[in-house]
């Protein structure tokens, strides 16, 4: 397996670079799996479950090493495969209500009772209602901090529709939470 | 208005966050390189999952 040159100094890959895939990957893992579980968790809920995401987006990471070009460019991939995976979970949930399948509460729910704060809880509880892009769009930029331009990247679409999704969802959670009070 | 709410997305993001810890993972490893077989995920692992595709 070809292993690509990787440019140090980013902050965001392991220097020097590993000599094999699975080093790398493995490098990587350690260097952004807590960030990503985090992130997951803010679309899933549950640590179970974003731990399963992310864990197959490494895997992916892996299958796709011969294909990377840009090595700036993996934590990106990294995000893009949790989003995606996320989606994947959504939709089995879906097949899973229908079989009365049980999965983990989320951590926003009192009957977790792992997070402080009800409001808190109630913000997250009312993220958790939005549509699912919506709510991708709220977290990429408001837990990882990214640029509306970032956010496009990730989710693959354009700018436009990152803003329009942001505004829409604010809207509604202002309105929700308004009533709330 | 809408950077109060901002900032309480944010705040109740962050605290949604700080529930993961490192030492809360089960996995240390993304197990690749063992030869990379696929783990099934929780909920296609019910059979009664498997017998409805979508």
């Amino acid at each position: 397996m070809t292993v690509p040159t990787y440019r140090a100094g980013t902050g965001s890959q392991p220097d020097p670079w590993p000599a094999t895939a699975g080093a790398a990957v493995d490098d990587l893992f350690r260097l952004h799996a807590v960030d990503l579980v985090r992130f997951a968790l803010m679309l899933v809920g549950d640590q179970s479950t974003a731990e399963d995401v992310v864990q197959d987006a490494f895997l992916g990471l892996y299958r796709a090493w011969d294909r990377i070009r840009d090595p700036d460019a993996v934590l990106g991939y990294l995000r893009t495969a949790v989003v995606n995976g996320t989606r994947s979970v959504h939709r089995s949930r879906g097949r899973a209500r229908l079989l009365r399948v049980q999965h983990d509460p989320p951590v926003w729910s009192a009957e977790a009772a792992v997070m402080d704060g009800e409001d808190r809880r109630a913000v997250l509880a009312a993220i958790a209602t939005l549509p699912q892009r919506q709510r991708e769009v709220l977290a990429l930029k408001y837990y990882l901090d990214l640029s509306e331009r970032d956010v496009a990247a990730i989710m693959r679409v354009s700018r436009g529709t990152v803003a329009a999704a942001s505004s829409r969802a604010l809207a509604t959670l202002a309105r929700r939470l308004g009533e709330d009070q | 208005m809408n950077s109060d709410l901002e900032d309480r997305i944010r705040d109740a993001y962050q605290a949604a966050g700080r529930t993961v810890q490192p030492q809360t993972l089960r996995r240390t490893t993304p197990e690749v390189a063992a030869g990379s077989t696929r783990r099934p995920r929780r909920l296609n692992a019910d059979p009664a999952l498997e017998a409805h595709p979508a």
